[in-house]
């Protein structure tokens, strides 16, 4: 009898403790991110003696530098390459090819570790302090927050002459102005996605969405799980600016949203190619990244998907590469970020994730029928109406209604 | 002690005030326990759920710890085991496994071409409840059927001798001695149930919004510390109020036992 | 009262009430098992992407997941991972246990509240604290290790990895344990012991001959248990890692950007491994207890109480 206290016993803790994974402990987490925040700071400064200045040496094995007293080694900074790089990523979003290729190329290994998400990746660096990798790829906007905390680097741009490379659109962005931390990755947009054997009408505007989305298509509409983008909608519907935090235009936009929201099949940022697959929903405010997989599904059986850059405008966003304060391998992350800003490897990446390319360079070398797609690169007389949004995520009226609007 | 400082911080954020960049900003107002109150929709949702889960535990969770602790003789302890094998896969692949069988290539669409019309599980929280019942079942099975098997059949058979009908026996006899295996259950499945957003995340598709999404909303997404923090306040006091009843309903009758549910 | 003997009512509900005792069980087994079904038999989905799209059977998935190094990686990295956490947490846990054995009752109720606060706290608490923990230690000790090491340049750097994730779990799945194997030594027989030392048997060799073959049951399945829970273990190890990856972590990863047959398939290889290692467990401990002439002493034998 016992014996069956002591296994209820472990298999009730077992399965708690598998449940507890998902409590909204994220809260109490992230408050210990909180506590954390006095942790990097304890981190940088409670190295007594020699700092793990990442010193420029003769590369030694292993992926760390040395911790040698020897600043004096920086006489002549040679950069000699370390043997590894930490990239910290979303998943799936860097080509193998060329994973492998940077190893060919230069001797160096790349290891990539995943998250999930933007606010995944901050509360990690938070929690754990700088050191833990080289570069990582948040959203553009994002990239302020992690700058401001002190997470990143300054670029040396001395050492990326491939940035000339990049169209200047993604340039001199609000959130780094002088460009001194990011370097683009790929960007897209936001827009209107649907499976065009189920939706014969126009799509070509937030009206048209909104007009189809409450009418024909009702219950088979979804929009992604992320304020920032849905927020353009009913924004440039009424012609608002997208980073607008006027109260009544504010208001107005969530009159409009939750007029949607009983019409809609799902809001889910992870699971709607499958949804759209399924023809569960025909129609959603989307990614671009997202037509693109879909159209060139090696079966064949989807190339109807359609991808729309709303008359009234949009948002475009970039991903980027960022360089992570105190990174172990500075060199190998230099190297790195200037040899993926190369046109062959461009090509590579955007072929891989579907997405473009900011670099000019690049884009003259991919295949037209890639750049000609309008669910990859945005069509040159839409390009003037997308704009850049801003992080609003301290915006309390934004929030509210956002969780009114997911409350249903 | 790692432990207790952030509940600490918690409650002190909890009337603070959201930083420019997020994070928090130190203050004493009583703003977020304001705004909470104004709008406990999240709460309300959650306790429903989270109670009609928890029942839905108990109806089903109890014929089967009975059986299992009744009735099954030499297979109990295979059939216990069989029980947590599904755990052993990883919890969110399950769960995307029910997406697949309620979704429209399983019941959904089963039932809309049955009866014609657009029919949704999925999205509703029906789905959720199903979710819940699957993932918490061996939580509530357990400690039922730990009580269960110190029920003596010779009671049983004794109150049959004395002509009881069989739910008079069941009332008197088998209830009460099942009482603290239904309480603890229940409690174990109650207080992570009131902190659960996937499960409603993935099955309601993104509609159904709970205590659990809001937290999440408010620490991850606004970066507003306090207020999520006002919330996850007033969810722990919640949660530690249960935990002191099931303690009090449970040590009450148990004077002289050293056998605490740990 | 009379003392007239009452007849025994004729049960006419019987069968049908057993018969549906049995019914109500094979459905709630159903039930479980179910989705595992789907996802097995979907992971032999020959489909290019989408789960749902049924392209013909195919192993193409298993291939795939055979041949990503990321994925043998992973999972090697949390079979080793999994393998001596399992084997620390037993060691320390079980000696907790006997240690606690011997202290006065004022300070395991303490202890006890400790272990249940521990279970209220959300995991993810626990790895942002451990995260915080190993990160400040490891910033204070690698200086030291420089300087200590200092002339050949290149001194052992504490870096998270392998080892921090296996300490990690360790210090949680040491509490399970703990609590494991006190179960099952508050409800061992105490007279053997203490005739053990009646007998002038050293406390080694009553450990050895005694308790510990008493508690040996409780042991594995502790250790199963642990193995099992750091496995399957997401949220610490999502922290705690570095840049170390393990399955759990590289599945949800792939939830992302959408799920393909291959997380079926790795999910199905997850199961055979935990399933087989149970049923080896389970075997080596009928074999041992049949030589002992104990039948009810493996760990699922023992649930008959």
């Amino acid at each position: 009898m016992d014996e069956t206290l002591r296994k209820y016993q472990e298999d009730l803790l077992r399965a708690q403790l598998s449940r507890r994974r998902f409590m909204a402990g994220a809260a109490l987490a992230t408050v210990s991110a909180a506590l954390a925040a006095c942790a990097p700071t304890a981190s940088s400064t409670s190295t007594p003696t020699a700092p793990p200045t990442p010193a420029p040496s003769a590369a030694g094995a292993g992926a760390s530098p040395t911790v040698a007293a020897s600043e004096a080694a920086s006489a002549a900074p040679s950069y000699a390459l370390e043997q590894g790089m930490l990239l910290y990523n979303w998943s799936d979003y860097f080509s193998p090819d060329n994973l492998t290729k940077f190893q060919t190329d230069l001797g160096v290994t790349i290891t990539q570790t995943t998250f999930a998400s933007n606010e995944e990746m901050l509360a990690k660096l938070q929690a754990g302090g700088k050191g833990q990798y080289d570069v990582a790829v948040p959203t553009a906007e994002f990239s302020e927050t992690l700058a401001k905390a002190g997470f990143l680097q300054k670029l040396d741009k001395s050492r990326l002459p491939n940035l000339s490379l990049v169209n200047e659109r993604f340039l001199t962005l609000p959130f780094d102005p002088n460009d001194d931390y990011i370097v683009p990755k790929d960007w897209g947009t936001t827009g209107i996605i649907y499976r065009g054997n189920k939706v014969k009408e126009p799509v070509a505007s937030w009206k048209d969405f909104f007009d189809l989305a409450k009418g024909k298509y009702s219950g088979k509409t979804f929009v992604l799980d992320s304020p920032g983008d849905v927020f353009v909608a009913p924004l440039r519907l009424h012609g608002f600016d997208v980073n607008t935090t006027d109260h009544d235009e504010l208001e107005t936009a969530r009159q409009e949203l939750m007029a949607l929201r009983p019409h809609l099949q799902s809001i889910d940022s992870d699971n709607y190619p499958t949804t759209l697959q399924q023809e569960e929903a025909v129609l959603g405010l989307a990614w671009n990244g997202s037509a693109y997989v879909l159209q060139s599904d090696p079966s064949g059986k989807y190339t109807d998907t359609g991808w729309t850059v709303p008359t009234e405008g949009t948002i475009y966003w970039t991903d980027t590469w960022v360089l992570l304060a105190d990174a172990p391998n500075p060199n190998a992350a230099y190297a790195f970020l200037n040899w993926i800003q190369d046109p062959a490897q461009q090509v590579t990446e955007s072929l891989y994730a579907g997405y473009a390319s900011c670099n000019d360079a690049a884009t003259s070398q991919l295949p037209k029928e890639f750049v000609g797609n309008p669910a990859v690169y945005v069509p040159e007389e839409l390009l003037g109406k997308l704009s850049v949004a801003t992080d609003q995520s301290g915006n309390q009226q934004r929030a509210d209604i956002w969780a009114e609007f997911k409350q249903g | 002690m790692l432990l207790v400082i952030p509940l600490a911080i918690v409650v002190v954020y909890s009337f603070g005030v959201r930083g420019t960049d997020g994070g928090y900003t130190p203050a004493f107002v009583l703003d977020n326990y304001d705004r909470l109150l104004s709008r406990p929709d999240p709460f309300i949702l959650s306790l429903e759920i989270a109670i009609s889960g928890t029942i839905l535990c108990v109806l089903v969770g109890f014929p089967l710890a009975y059986f299992l602790a009744t009735r099954a003789g030499k297979r109990k302890t295979l059939l216990l085991v069989l029980l947590v094998i599904p755990f052993w896969t990883s919890f969110l692949v399950r769960t995307i496994a029910w997406l697949i069988i309620l979704g429209p290539a399983g019941l959904d669409g089963f039932l809309t071409n049955l009866l014609g019309r657009d029919v949704s599980i999925l999205g509703s929280p029906w789905a959720i409840l199903l979710g819940i019942v699957y993932n918490y079942l061996p939580l509530m099975v357990f400690p039922l059927y730990v009580t269960l098997e110190r029920l003596d059949p010779t009671l049983l058979e004794a109150s049959k001798d004395l002509g009881a009908a069989r739910w008079a026996t069941f009332r008197q006899i088998t209830l009460p001695i099942a009482a603290p295996g239904v309480i603890t259950g229940s409690i174990l499945v109650f207080i992570p149930l009131m902190g659960e957003y996937v499960i409603p995340s993935i099955l309601g598709l993104g509609k159904i919004f709970l205590i659990g999404n809001v937290l999440q909303l408010d620490f991850l997404a606004s970066r507003n510390w306090p207020a999520g923090s006002a919330k996850a306040v007033v969810l722990i006091a919640i949660m530690l109020i249960s935990v002191t009843f099931y303690v009090w309903t449970t040590t009450r009758g148990r004077a002289g036992r050293d056998v605490s549910v740990l | 009262m009379t003392a007239r003997p009452m007849r025994p009512r004729v049960d006419r509900w019987a069968p049908v009430v057993e018969g549906g005792f049995r019914l109500q069980a094979g459905l709630v087994y159903a039930f479980l098992f179910l989705p595992i079904l789907v996802v097995v038999v979907f992971s032999f989905n020959g489909t290019t992407r989408y789960v749902t799209d049924w392209q013909g059977f195919s192993l193409v998935w298993y291939q795939r997941a055979l041949a990503d190094q990321t994925v043998q990686a992973a999972l090697r990295n949390s079979l080793v991972i999994a393998f001596i956490n399992a084997i620390l947490a037993t060691a320390f846990g079980t000696m907790a246990a006997l240690a606690l054995q011997r202290v006065p009752r004022r300070f395991r109720i303490v202890f006890d509240a400790l272990t249940f606060v521990s279970i209220i706290i959300p995991e993810i608490v626990i790895a942002l604290a451990t995260l915080i923990l190993f990160s400040a230690f490891r910033d204070w000790a690698n200086p030291w290790l420089a300087f200590f090491a200092g002339a050949d340049g290149r001194p052992p750097k504490l870096a998270l990895g392998v080892w921090s994730t296996v300490a990690a779990h360790v210090l949680f799945n040491l509490s399970l344990v703990l609590l494991i194997v006190r179960a099952r030594l508050s409800g061992m027989d105490r007279t053997l012991v203490d005739a053990s030392y009646d007998l002038y048997a050293t406390p080694w060799r009553t450990f050895r001959q005694i308790t510990l073959p008493q508690l040996l049951p409780a042991i594995v399945a502790g250790f199963l248990l642990a193995f099992t829970f750091s496995f399957d273990d997401y949220v610490i190890s999502s922290f705690v890692a570095g840049s170390t990856e393990t399955l759990p972590l590289f599945v949800f990863g792939q939830i992302h950007q959408g799920i393909t047959p291959l997380t079926n398939a790795i999910a199905a290889v997850m199961l055979l491994v935990t399933i087989t290692i149970l049923l080896v467990g389970q075997a080596v401990l009928t074999r041992q207890s049949r030589a002992r002439g104990e039948r009810g002493s493996t760990p699922l034998g023992m649930l008959e109480g």
